[in-house]
C-alpha cells in the first residue's frame, strides 16, 4: 500500500500550511506544499487541503481573490478532484475559498446561497471552543462526537440564503435533509446559523470548517494540557484511512 | 500616471446584505442624542482605459453574492447623513492593490482605490436634521473613523441641498487620488555658511534633529582640504548636497545612532554625595553586563547587539533571535498606522537577522493614559491636538492585530498599562522572536552575515513614495503640532508575507550572501550599514521603483516605505534570485553592489549626487557631553491628579475593586482579537486552564514544531514598573528584570537559560533651558543603568539586544489654550526569553479540590507603589503594616534563589500549578488562579492585613500542591532554605474566602476581572 500524497496549497497569504503538513505528516501522509503560483498536477495527490490564513489580507471579503485565483489557474480540476472520490479540506480561510469556489452551494441539482460572514461583533477572535460532531456523513469526522479546538477568525458566520430570510430557512433545510450540517458549536461565537462551524458537500469528501484541528494534534497544545474530546489529529487520520481502505478500489475501477 | 490617462472611471458600492453590528458608532451618535442606525459599506472607485468590463465582470470580481450585493448604479437614498473615508493621494491602499490584483488575473488592468462608505439612517426624532447638533456629531463621527493625516474624511447631509447633489451624482462624477509633487527634482547643494543659529534653524526646518554641535562638525568636515579636493575631483559641490545632508541626519539620528547612551556623562547624586562620571552608558553598563555574564560562563550567546537582534543558542538544531521595538511617535499621530507599521517592522528586524530568521512569536505591549481620563477630569484640561487614549488604544491595538494577524505569527505575550503621564504620548513596544537555523543546508551557519565586494545590491518589496520620509529624524524629536505628517504610514501585511515567503525560500537555495531589513532610513541605513561590511558601496537612485513620478533622490534614498528589504546577491546567484522573486509575485530590483572603496556613492542616473566617507558617516558624530543628577524624589510630579476611590471597607471590596480596574483586569476583549496560535507551536497560550479561562504567565512556544530539539519549548514574559522610576529607579530596573524573569520561571523555565532585552522609553534627558528637568531624567537613567546592571549580573541573565526612544513628551497646549508639557514616567521595559522542558511545562490555573496553595519565595513587598494605593485614597498610615519591606531594602538575592529552588522542585514534580504574585499582590493572584476551574478557597490564616493581601513586591510564586506531595515540596524548600507558606486549598465553595464574614463569589470576581471594556468595541 503506497503512502498517501497530500497536496497543501499556500502563498499570497495563506500561513498554517507548515502546521497542516505537521498533521498530516502525523496521521501517515506525505505532503508537499504547493506555492499558488506553481500550478501542480492533482491528478499525483490523493488529499487536497486549503489551510487556513489571511490570503490577500482578506482584502473583498475572505478566500475571495484567492478563490478568483485558484479558479485561474485550476479552472473545473477542482471538482473533479472531488469526482474521483478524493478528500479535500479547507479550514478556516480554506473552508473561505472552499465556499467562494462553490464547492457548498450545490445541494444535488439544486444551488443554494451559503457563505461566511464577519462575525456578528465585527471582531476577530481567538478562542477554544465545544464543538458537537454530526459526522455520519462526513469522511473527516468519523468516529468524533465531541471535540475541543481552537477558533481564529473575523469572518466566520456561517449564513444562508444571502439576507432572504425564507431562502435562509430552505437553504438550510437542504443541507440539513443531507447530514451536511457536521459541526456545531456548544456556544455560538460569531453568530453563524444554526451555531454551525462546519459542512460538508454531497459526497461528504469535502469538508470545510472555522476551526483548527492543526493545531490541537497534541495534547501539549490544549490550553489545560489535556485532550478533551476526540484528538484534532483524528480529523486527518480519517481522511488518510479513508484514502488507503478505498485505494484498493479504484484499483479495481481502473 | 494622469488622471486623464484613463477613459473611464466607475464608483462601486458594496453592501453586506447580513452586516455586523456597528454598535460602537451607534453609540458615539446616541452620546449626541441621535439614535441612528448606521450602515457600512466598501466603495471602490476603479478606473481603467479602452472598453469598460460587462456588470458580470465586476461581480464575478468584486462581490459574493451570498454575502454581498454591489450597486454600479446609484441606489435610491434611504439615508440621511453619510460619512466617506478615503485614502489621500499616495498612501498606502491594501484593498485598491488586491482588487487591481483581482482584476489582472482576468486581463484587466485597472487602477483602483477603496474606501469606506457609512450611511447614517436617523430612527427617531428626524427634526434633529440640519440642527447644530447634527453637524456637530457628523463631525464627531468622522473624528472617529478617519484620520485626516492620511485620508479624505467628507460628510453629507441629504438634508443640503449642495451635498444632495454631490451623493446623487456620486457615480458619475468621480475623481481619483493622484499624487501631484511640484517641486522638481534636481538635487541641490546645501550652504553651510551659516551662523550658529542659522545652522540650527536649518537643521529644524529640514527636519535633520541634529544639534549645533553635530551641524559644526559636518560644516567643518566639509571645510577640510581632502574632502575639498576629492569633490573638485569628482565634480561635486564644495558644500554637501542635499542628499548627503539628510543622509547624515538620518544614520546620526538619536533613533540610529542612541547618542545619549553614548554620551559622556557627570553625574552627582545628591542623596549620596556620589559623584563620577560615565563614559557611554552602554558601554558601562549594558554591554559590560553581559560581557562579563559571557566571561562567568555563559555559553549560549551567537550574536549580541551587532545584528538586527539578538541571536542565542538555547537548542543545538534552531538559534532563537529576538527584539523589541517601539513605535511612539507614529502611533501617536495615526494610532492604526503606527503601530501596524511598528509590528511589521520589528518582523522584518527579525527576516533581517542573520542570514534570515522566520519569525515564530510577536509580543506587545502598550501604555496609555486611561481610557476614562475624559470623563475623570475636566476635558479642557487633556493635551490639544491629540487623540484620546481610547481612541488610541482602539487604532494601536489594530494595528497590532492586522500586523501580526494578517503575516501568520502569534501574538503570545505582552500587556497593557495605564497611567496619566502616557497622555501626551502612548507608548507602543513591538517585539518579535523568529528562528534560525544553526546551519543552513549549504553548511553556512544561520547567524552568519556575508556581504562580498562586488555582491550586487538588491531591494525586494515595494516602490517608494513621499510617505515615511523623516521617521528617523522625526522620532528622535518632541510630539508638537508640526510633527510631519508624512513620517505617517500604512504597512501592507500581504506584500510582507510574500516577501517573508520568499526571504526564507531565497535563504534556503542560498541565493544571497547578506540581508537587513529597510526601517529608519531607509535604504540611506540599510545599504549604509551593509557597506560596513566590504567597506563601501556604489548605487543608482534611479534604479528604485517609485509609487508615483516627481520624487527627489534624496527623498528616494531616505524614504521609509514599508515592506523593504535589502540584500546582497552574488554575481553568479543574481538571476537565480530575480527569478525567484518574479515566481513569488514580489518586486526585486537591482540597485548597484558592494565595493571596498571607503565611500558611499550614491549616483542619480549618471550624476553622482552623494559621494560620503564610510569612516565619517559612520564615526564623525560628535560624543554629547550631559550632566546627571540623581535627587530623591519619592513622591512623583504628575501634570494632574485623578480623584481615587474610597478606602474598601472589607478585603473582598478590595479585591473586587482591584480585579476590576484597567491595570489589572483582564484586557481578554482586546487580546482575543489577537490570534495566539497560528503555526501550531503556541502551548503557553495568554488564556490558559481546562476552559481557556485562566490568566497565562508568558508565551510559550513548542521548539519542536520549529525545527529544534525534542522536548524543547522558548518561553518569553515581560515586566515594567513605570510608576516605580519616581521612587527609586534603581529598583526599578530590577524590579522589572525581576517581573520578567518570574513570568518565565514560574511557567517552568531554566533559571540558567534566560536572556533579557532592554527598551528604554524616557522623557527628554538633556539639560537645556527648555527642558529644565532634564538632568534629573538622565539622573534617573544613570540609576536605572546601574540598577539594570546589577541585577542582569545576580540572576546571570545577559542583555541580548536593546532600543530607546529619547524623546517621549508633549510640549503644547491644553484645550482651554494654556500652555501644557505631560512628560511621561521613565519607563524601561524588560523582555525575558528563556528556555525549558515541554514535559515540566506549567500553568497558573488550579483544577482540582484539595489542592493546596503555598506562597513560594521570602515576602517582600509594600504598599507604597502598589495598584492598592493607586486606586484608592489612603492616609499615610494605611500604608504601613508589620511584615512590610520597603522597595530600597529588596533583596533580589533571595529571589534569585528562590527560582532556582523552584525550578527544581517543578523538575521533581512537586508542582501541580504556578503563578506569579505582582500587580494587586497575593489576594489577586490567588483569584486569577481559580477563575478557570471556578473552584473555592478558604485564606488559613484570619490574621492576614491589607498589606500582607494586596501589597506588591519581587520573588514571590503562588504555586499548587498536589496533597500526596505536600511533604516532598516541604522538604525540599527548607533544604534549599527558601520560605513556604501555605495559604490555604482549593475546595468546591464557588468562593474566595478571608474570614467567615468577608468572602467574595468566584462568580462576582470573574465578572469583575472580565470588566466590561466598551472603549474596545
Amino acid at each position: 500500500m503506497s503512502q498517501v500524497k497530500v497536496c497543501i496549497i499556500t502563498g499570497d497569504g495563506v500561513n498554517c500550511e507548515r502546521e497542516t503538513k505537521r498533521a498530516f505528516e502525523a496521521a501517515g501522509a506525505l505532503c508537499t506544499i504547493t506555492h499558488i503560483n506553481d500550478k501542480v498536477n492533482l491528478d499525483h495527490f490523493d488529499i487536497l487541503a486549503f489551510p487556513g490564513g489571511f490570503s490577500f489580507g482578506d482584502e473583498l471579503g475572505s478566500g475571495k481573490v484567492f478563490a478568483l485565483k485558484i479558479e485561474k489557474f485550476y479552472g473545473d480540476e477542482i471538482h473533479q478532484f472531488v469526482k474521483k472520490g478524493k478528500p479535500i479540506i479547507g479550514i478556516c480561510n480554506g473552508f473561505q475559498v472552499l465556499a467562494k469556489l462553490g464547492l457548498f452551494s450545490r445541494v444535488g441539482d439544486d444551488q443554494i446561497k451559503v457563505g461566511l460572514a464577519k462575525n456578528d461583533s465585527g471582531q476577530f477572535i481567538d478562542q477554544w471552543s465545544k464543538l458537537s460532531v454530526n459526522g455520519e456523513h462526513c469522511i473527516w469526522l468519523k468516529g468524533i462526537k465531541e471535540i475541543f479546538l481552537p477558533i481564529r477568525h473575523g469572518e466566520g458566520r456561517v449564513v444562508f440564503g444571502a439576507g432572504d430570510v425564507k431562502a435562509q430557512t430552505a437553504d438550510f433545510d437542504k443541507i440539513k435533509a443531507r447530514g451536511r450540517d457536521v459541526l456545531r458549536y456548544h456556544q455560538n461565537p460569531n453568530g453563524a446559523h444554526d451555531d454551525l462551524a462546519g459542512l460538508c458537500d454531497d459526497s461528504g469528501l469535502v469538508f470545510g470548517l472555522m476551526p483548527h484541528p492543526e493545531a490541537a494534534i497534541k495534547s501539549e497544545l490544549y490550553p489545560g494540557g489535556h485532550v478533551l474530546g476526540s484528538l484534532g489529529l483524528t480529523l486527518f487520520q480519517n481522511a488518510v484511512n479513508y484514502v488507503l481502505e478505498n485505494q484498493g478500489n479504484s484499483h479495481d475501477e481502473n | 500616471m494622469k488622471e486623464t490617462e484613463f477613459s473611464w472611471i466607475k464608483r462601486i458600492e458594496i453592501e453586506e446584505v447580513m452586516p455586523s453590528e456597528e454598535k460602537h458608532l451607534e453609540q458615539l451618535l446616541l452620546h449626541h442624542g441621535i439614535k441612528a442606525k448606521v450602515n457600512r459599506k466598501a466603495f471602490y472607485r476603479v478606473a481603467g482605459n479602452g472598453q469598460v468590463p460587462s456588470p458580470e465582470v465586476f461581480e464575478k470580481i468584486m462581490w459574493d453574492q451570498a454575502l454581498q450585493r454591489g450597486q454600479i448604479e446609484l441606489p435610491e437614498t434611504h439615508f440621511d447623513g453619510a460619512v466617506s473615508v478615503s485614502f489621500l493621494p499616495g498612501v498606502t491602499d491594501n484593498s485598491g492593490k488586491a482588487l487591481e490584483e483581482a482584476f489582472s488575473l482576468y486581463g484587466h488592468d485597472m487602477r483602483c482605490f477603496s474606501g469606506t462608505w457609512f450611511e447614517i439612517k436617523v430612527l427617531e426624532g428626524t427634526a434633529v436634521l440640519g440642527s447644530d447638533k447634527w453637524t456637530k456629531a457628523l463631525g464627531h463621527f468622522c473624528e472617529e473613523v478617519g484620520n485626516p493625516l492620511i485620508q479624505q474624511v467628507t460628510s453629507y447631509q441629504v438634508n443640503k441641498d449642495r451635498d444632495l447633489q454631490w451623493l446623487e451624482g456620486r457615480f458619475k462624477n468621480i475623481s481619483i487620488p493622484q499624487v501631484h509633487i511640484d517641486h522638481d527634482q534636481k538635487v541641490e547643494s546645501v550652504s553651510l555658511e551659516l551662523s550658529d543659529q542659522e545652522l540650527e534653524e536649518l537643521s529644524r526646518t529640514r527636519c535633520l534633529a541634529l544639534n549645533l554641535e553635530e551641524m559644526q562638525t559636518i560644516k567643518n568636515y566639509y571645510l577640510n582640504d581632502s574632502v575639498q579636493n576629492r569633490r573638485k575631483v569628482k565634480g561635486l559641490p564644495l558644500t554637501p548636497t542635499d542628499v548627503e545632508i539628510e543622509v547624515l541626519a538620518q544614520t546620526w539620528s538619536e533613533h540610529c545612532k542612541h547618542k545619549i547612551f553614548a554620551a559622556n556623562i557627570d553625574y552627582h547624586n545628591e542623596q549620596t554625595g556620589e559623584k563620577f562620571k560615565i563614559e557611554s552608558l552602554y558601554k558601562s553598563f549594558i554591554k559590560k553586563a553581559t560581557k562579563e555574564i559571557e566571561e562567568e560562563g555563559v555559553d549560549w550567546l551567537v550574536s549580541v547587539f551587532s545584528d538586527n537582534a539578538g541571536i542565542v543558542r538555547f537548542d543545538q538544531n534552531i538559534d532563537l533571535c529576538i527584539k523589541v521595538e517601539t513605535h511612539n511617535s507614529p502611533s501617536a499621530l495615526d494610532p492604526y498606522g503606527g503601530a501596524i507599521t511598528g509590528i511589521l517592522g520589528v518582523n522584518r528586524d527579525i527576516l533581517g537577522c542573520g542570514l534570515g530568521a522566520k519569525p515564530i512569536a510577536n509580543t506587545d505591549v502598550f501604555c496609555f493614559a486611561s481610557t476614562e481620563l475624559p470623563e475623570k477630569i475636566d476635558p479642557q484640561k487633556l493635551p490639544a491636538g491629540l487623540m484620546e487614549p481610547a481612541r488610541l488604544l482602539r487604532g494601536v491595538h489594530k494595528g497590532v492585530e492586522d500586523g501580526g494577524n494578517k503575516s501568520g505569527i502569534p501574538t503570545v505575550n505582552g500587556a497593557i498599562v495605564f497611567d496619566t503621564d502616557f497622555a501626551g504620548k502612548p507608548l507602543v513596544f513591538c517585539g518579535t522572536i523568529g528562528t534560525l537555523p544553526a546551519k543552513l543546508k549549504d553548511g553556512r551557519n544561520g547567524s552568519d552575515k556575508g556581504a562580498k565586494v562586488g555582491d550586487g545590491i538588491f531591494v525586494v518589496g515595494g516602490a517608494v513614495g513621499a510617505d515615511g520620509i523623516h521617521g528617523a529624524t522625526f522620532s528622535s524629536m518632541e510630539l508638537n503640532e508640526d510633527s510631519p505628517a508624512t513620517a505617517v504610514q500604512i504597512g501592507d501585511p500581504l506584500t510582507q508575507k510574500r516577501v517573508m515567503d520568499f526571504l526564507l525560500e531565497a535563504r534556503d537555495h542560498g541565493l544571497y550572501t547578506c540581508v537587513t531589513d529597510n526601517g529608519a532610513g531607509g535604504i540611506s541605513s540599510s545599504i549604509g550599514e551593509m557597506a560596513e561590511l566590504t567597506g563601501g558601496a556604489k548605487i543608482d537612485l534611479n534604479t528604485h521603483p517609485r509609487k508615483y513620478p516627481g520624487l527627489s533622490p534624496w527623498e528616494i534614498m531616505i524614504s521609509e516605505s514599508q515592506e523593504r528589504m535589502t540584500f546582497a546577491v552574488d554575481s553568479s546567484q543574481e538571476q537565480a534570485f530575480l527569478d525567484l522573486a518574479r515566481e513569488r509575485g514580489v518586486m526585486a530590483t537591482r540597485m548597484g553592489e558592494f565595493t571596498n572603496s571607503g565611500y558611499l556613492e550614491v549616483f542619480y542616473k549618471e550624476d553622482l549626487v552623494a559621494d560620503l566617507e564610510m569612516d565619517f558617516l559612520h564615526d564623525g558624530v560628535p560624543t554629547l557631553n550631559l550632566k546627571a543628577r540623581s535627587v530623591s524624589l519619592k513622591e512623583r510630579p504628575t501634570w494632574i491628579s485623578l480623584p481615587k476611590e474610597k478606602k474598601p471597607g472589607t478585603k473582598s471590596e478590595a479585591l473586587e475593586k482591584l480585579l476590576h480596574c484597567e491595570n489589572i483586569a483582564s484586557k481578554e476583549p482586546w487580546v482575543r482579537q489577537y490570534d495566539h496560535e497560528v503555526q501550531g507551536a503556541t502551548i503557553g497560550k495568554p488564556f490558559s486552564g481546562s476552559n481557556g479561562i485562566g490568566p497565562g504567565d508568558s508565551g510559550v512556544i513548542d521548539l519542536e514544531a520549529h525545527g529544534g530539539e525534542e522536548n524543547s519549548m522558548a518561553t518569553v514574559g515581560c515586566g515594567l514598573a513605570p510608576r516605580m522610576s519616581s521612587y527609586d529607579a534603581s529598583v526599578m530596573a530590577k524590579q522589572c528584570v525581576d517581573e520578567a524573569v518570574r513570568n518565565i520561571i514560574v511557567s517552568g523555565s531554566n533559571p540558567d537559560k534566560i536572556c533579557l532585552l532592554d527598551n528604554f522609553c524616557w522623557p527628554d534627558p538633556v539639560l537645556t533651558s527648555k527642558n529644565p528637568q532634564g538632568d534629573i531624567k538622565l539622573g534617573q537613567l544613570v540609576d536605572t543603568c546601574k540598577g539594570l546592571y546589577e541585577i542582569c549580573k545576580l540572576y546571570k541573565a545577559p542583555l541580548v539586544s536593546g532600543k530607546d526612544s529619547m524623546k517621549n513628551d508633549f510640549r503644547g497646549k491644553n484645550r482651554a489654550g494654556e500652555p501644557l508639557t505631560i512628560s511621561i514616567q521613565p519607563t524601561l521595559l524588560v523582555t525575558a526569553m528563556g528556555h525549558g522542558h515541554k514535559s515540566e511545562l506549567l500553568r497558573s490555573s488550579l483544577e482540582e479540590v484539595g489542592t493546596l496553595v503555598y506562597r513560594v519565595g521570602h515576602f517582600q513587598a509594600s504598599l507604597l507603589v502598589s495598584e492598592y494605593r493607586e486606586n484608592f485614597a489612603l492616609t499615610d498610615n494605611d500604608l504601613n503594616f508589620s511584615n512590610e519591606v520597603r522597595p530600597e531594602d529588596w533583596d533580589f538575592n533571595k529571589c534569585q534563589q528562590t527560582y532556582r529552588a523552584f525550578f527544581k522542585a517543578n523538575k521533581s514534580g512537586l508542582l501541580q500549578s504556578a503563578h506569579d504574585v505582582s500587580d494587586g499582590g497575593v489576594a489577586v493572584a490567588m483569584a486569577e488562579m481559580l477563575f478557570d476551574s471556578g473552584l473555592g478557597f478558604q485564606l488559613s490564616s484570619i490574621d492576614k492585613s491589607v498589606g500582607d493581601l494586596f501589597s506588591e513586591g519581587p520573588g514571590m510564586i503562588l504555586v499548587g500542591v498536589r496533597p500526596h506531595n505536600q511533604k516532598a515540596f516541604e522538604v525540599h524548600f527548607s533544604q534549599e532554605g527558601v520560605p513556604v507558606e501555605l495559604l490555604g486549598e482549593a475546595n468546591d465553595g464557588g468562593k474566595i474566602e478571608f474570614t467567615s464574614d468577608d468572602s467574595l463569589s468566584i462568580n462576582q470576581a470573574l465578572n469583575s476581572w472580565r470588566r466590561n471594556w466598551e472603549v474596545s468595541l
